[in-house]
């Protein structure tokens, strides 16, 4: 446990070569397993966004998904576990990728401000984007190389971002659950 | 303008003007009559676009655009635009997420600890995101082309750069301000032109898009790690800048601007910060970007062997 080395900001590869004493070339496979599984994960929800319950739901499910997910990474310690795990988050991460630019739409009334609504948005996640890696790497560091902090703080994170998200559709749709959008 | 055939597609507009190119020069040796036609139909369509600056004028905005109805939602024009969307995103996110196959090397040449080089990727998809405040609202008012083009020609001219960059300020310039800047200037209004094409189908459409994302992060670093140790890494950066200049001028040739240009307006949209369910619903995301790049898109940022 003490042997944790701080060499990157890498959490998976990481995680997988100091935790588990996963050799670096198999810590590759992981992720191109985890992008790979993103794809039809990426459909699918779009699929189920045009026929049934509208976007802002399923990108709320799938955060749902994200949080449990995120926090059982805690549970891991083989490495069939974790490649089980890596397919997991590889599908709920891909599924809030490829939502969150059609949430902002959807918040977007005027079809001809759609630009500039989405644009506006980005410019404010894009300087979390460039944060957002150092954060994990200083927990990291702070932690005495203890993945528990960092994945602590990225569950936690995510809850209330969830959250946040959640406010923000029922403020704009109404409080009823069961409501397309 | 919007007095003229207001159901007109913009399909249509582009489809007369393309076609008309050829027939003004060969309908010479034919009837007067047909030629009268098409001269009507030319300017009932393009209005009063006689001259050739003005021509091209419009080819590269959108002022020639009257009001165009609903999204197609469907059909050739729009899964085209569809297709160059996946192309761009293809290109721009595959070398993004690549810089993990990127940052071992960086490692084992720079003399720079391996946290000051994942700037470089950091300042990449900083920028990426930022840019589009300023390039959403381009694509609003009609420069859709120039603006796609300028940001191609940056974000090339950053690759090639690259290829032939040696300290870590030269990598940070080309790789992280210099291919950041040009695909931040690019990226969001092709996403954003793709779903003026779909409304019911929007949510599908996007999603067929990013997963050029997908496929692009595991394209990109396994040609990385396959060409980096036989051809050498200014090589292996021109392979992928050949290949992008492929698809990225696809992108370019094929998408075309579907809503006129919106010329009111300041250029930040600050009524969007006013809007509380928008507001809350960004710092939402804002909350949930972290996470996944620190999972998702260091995830690709394979450890030193």
């Amino acid at each position: 446990m003490n042997t944790w080395k701080v060499s990157n900001i890498n959490q998976l590869a990481t995680f997988a070569r100091d935790v588990l004493d996963m050799p670096y070339t198999e810590s590759l496979n992981l992720v191109i397993i985890l992008n790979g599984v993103g794809t039809p994960a990426r459909i699918l929800p779009g699929y189920i966004v045009d026929r049934y319950i509208g976007v802002l739901n399923v990108m709320i499910l799938s955060l749902v998904f994200n949080i449990i997910v995120l926090w059982s990474w805690l549970a891991i310690e083989s490495i069939p576990a974790y490649y089980a795990w890596a397919v997991a988050y590889g599908i709920a991460s891909a599924a809030f990728q490829s939502l969150f630019t059609t949430t902002i739409a959807a918040y977007t009334t005027d079809i001809t401000k759609t630009g500039a609504r989405v644009g506006s948005a980005f410019a404010v996640i894009g300087l979390l984007a460039l944060v957002g890696g150092p954060i994990s790497g200083a927990l990291l560091l702070a932690a005495d190389g203890n993945y528990t902090v960092p994945i602590a703080w990225a569950s936690a994170s995510t809850c209330v971002g969830t959250a946040s998200c959640a406010v923000a559709r029922c403020m704009r749709f109404g409080w009823r659950i069961f409501i397309k959008c | 303008m919007a007095t003229q055939r207001p159901d007109e597609e913009m399909g249509d507009i582009e489809s007369a003007a393309i076609k008309s190119e050829c027939p003004v020069h060969d309908t010479q040796a034919k009837p007067t009559q047909e030629q009268h036609e098409l001269d009507e139909s030319l300017s009932r369509s393009k209005s009063r676009q006689s001259n050739p600056l003005a021509r091209i004028a419009s080819h590269l905005i959108t002022r020639s655009i009257r009001d165009p109805g609903l999204p197609p939602d469907g059909g050739v024009v729009a899964w085209t635009q569809l297709f160059c969307a996946w192309l761009a995103i293809m290109n721009f996110w595959g070398f993004v997420n690549s810089f993990g196959a990127f940052q071992p090397y960086y490692e084992s040449i720079l003399p720079e600890p391996a946290s000051t080089i994942s700037w470089i990727g950091s300042v990449q998809a900083c920028l990426m995101f930022s840019l589009g405040i300023i390039t959403g609202r381009a694509l609003d008012r009609g420069w859709f082309r120039p603006t796609v083009a300028v940001g191609i020609a940056i974000q090339l001219l950053g690759i090639f750069a690259l290829s032939f960059s040696h300290t870590y300020w030269q990598f940070l310039l080309t790789q992280g301000f210099c291919t950041g800047v040009g695909g931040g200037i690019f990226f969001v209004p092709i996403m954003g032109l793709c779903s003026t094409y779909f409304s019911t189908h929007r949510g599908i459409a996007i999603g067929i898009i990013t997963t050029g994302n997908s496929l692009g992060a595991v394209i990109y670093p396994v040609v990385v790690r396959q060409l980096l140790g036989k051809i050498g890494f200014g090589w292996t950066i021109r392979v992928l800048g050949f290949l992008n200049v492929v698809c990225l001028l696809i992108a370019l040739a094929f998408m075309k601007p579907r809503l006129p240009p919106r010329k009111a307006g300041p250029l930040i949209e600050w009524e969007a910060f006013t809007d509380v369910p928008y507001c809350l619903h960004v710092l939402g995301i804002c909350c949930l970007m972290p996470p996944v790049y620190c999972v998702l898109y260091y995830v690709s940022e394979p450890a030193a062997p």
